[in-house]
């Protein structure tokens, strides 16, 4: 009986695994530089392919003196099965780790996926700051949205668009940046609310910034 | 040396013996076999040659039937092998290369002990890859070969022999085209040594 346990248990454990097509091999072209350009030489990649439940490491190297690291793997045979890539410092860590979560078997350009990104030193960031000052109860402050180029640890793909759950206000920003600042204002009135959309450029020097709404 | 002139002298011995060396024509149920260990040798630029380790191999092979001197064999073949770069392969460990093939050859005596064996095949061809732990699937294929074994007669029920075969395999891949050929095409040379038993 317990051996008959055991076994079911194996087959559990077996039938559990990840599924890979071994007639699909992905590419992923990858270059790292700095903010400045410069290509950043031996920044580990690692890839995973993740399927909810379990997590595969399945390739994995380091980029060559110009930034570039070419990485084959075998696909995952599910469509729903995530890609997920990290880039990695190593010692002394200059730079921050950056990871890409959530790429699908379908964002491999003809089974290739070109990876072309910044990592960034601590250095590099400042704070940007929404401050909020509502006047009138009968306004709300929805959907904060910092666009330009965001020194992100997590870059998600594949992510249905959602209301955030709560109002973003604080943002990490790279020094001497432009970004847009988009937001919108509900007018709550007996009937449906009236939305209004709002854009404004924000520069952002050496220093923390803030941008303050009344509303 | 063997100069293209001798080369073709021997092919015209070798397909005169076929043509015109038949005593009568005869179909024979004839369950022999040989087992034998190889090594395969690839070449190219693909992925069993520029990102593996090739170990010994093992196989077997069995007549099934004769006609004259043709004879007809189904074998098998499992050769595994240890991957040596991860930046073509991944985290895939290790390769196994297991194919089913039918051939035809033709037995040519050298004299009373020696026997030439010349043959060509087909195969199915599995390509598995796995490392510990996990499996990362299987490419599919088919494989061609040709090439010759030379049989030396113990006794009537016995020989050994030493085989050479050049191989071509092609494999079903999908993948940037730049990779196509690296994962999709295999050649092989491969040196066998067996038993033969009549």
């Amino acid at each position: 009986m317990n051996k008959i346990l055991l076994l079911c248990c194996l087959f559990l454990v077996v039938s559990c695994a990840i599924d890979y097509d071994g007639e699909t091999r992905l590419v992923l072209k990858s270059k790292i530089s700095s903010i400045d350009g410069v290509a950043i030489p031996n920044q580990k990649v690692k890839i995973y392919v993740n399927d909810n439940s379990h997590t595969d490491l399945v390739s994995e190297g380091a980029t060559d003196q110009s930034g570039n690291l070419t990485l084959i793997f075998t696909a995952p045979t599910l469509n729903r099965a995530t890609i997920d890539i990290e880039v990695l410092s190593e010692s002394p860590y200059t730079y921050l780790n950056k990871k890409f979560i959530g790429l699908k078997k379908e964002d491999f350009n003809n089974f290739e996926y070109k990876l072309i990104t910044n990592i960034y030193k601590p250095e590099n960031f400042t704070n940007f700051e929404v401050t909020l000052n509502r006047i009138s109860t009968d306004k709300e402050i929805k959907n904060i949205v910092l666009e330009g180029e965001l020194p992100d640890e997590k870059v998600y793909f594949n992510q249905e668009p959602q209301d955030l759950p709560y109002i973003q206000t604080n943002f990490r920003v790279l020094k001497n940046k432009d970004y847009v600042l988009k937001y919108s204002i509900f007018t709550i009135t007996s009937g449906l609310p009236i939305k209004e959309d709002f854009t404004t450029s924000i520069s952002v020097g050496n220093n923390p910034a803030t941008y303050s709404i009344t509303y | 040396m063997f100069t293209t002139k001798k080369l073709a002298v021997v092919l015209l011995v070798l397909v005169a013996q076929v043509i015109f060396g038949q005593e009568k024509d005869s179909l024979k149920y004839d369950s022999t076999f040989r087992i034998q260990a190889f090594q395969p040798l690839h070449f190219g630029n693909n992925s069993l040659s520029k990102a593996h380790d090739s170990d010994f191999g093992f196989g077997v092979s069995a007549k099934i039937f004769k006609y004259n001197n043709f004879r007809f064999y189904v074998g098998g073949e499992i050769a595994n092998y240890n991957v040596t770069d991860s930046i073509m392969l991944g985290k895939v460990e290790r390769s196994r290369y297991t194919s089913v093939y039918t051939s035809v050859s033709y037995a040519v005596p050298i004299n009373k002990s020696f026997t030439f064996v010349p043959d060509v095949g087909i195969g199915y061809v599995k390509l598995s890859q796995r490392t510990n732990g996990t499996k990362f699937g299987f490419q599919e294929g088919t494989e061609y070969r040709l090439g010759g074994m030379i049989d030396y007669g113990i006794d009537r029920t016995i020989a050994v022999y030493i085989g050479i075969h050049y191989i071509y395999t092609n494999l079903r891949i999908n993948t940037s085209p730049e990779y196509e050929k690296f994962f999709g095409k295999s050649n092989q040379l491969q040196l066998a040594i067996g038993l033969n038993f009549k």
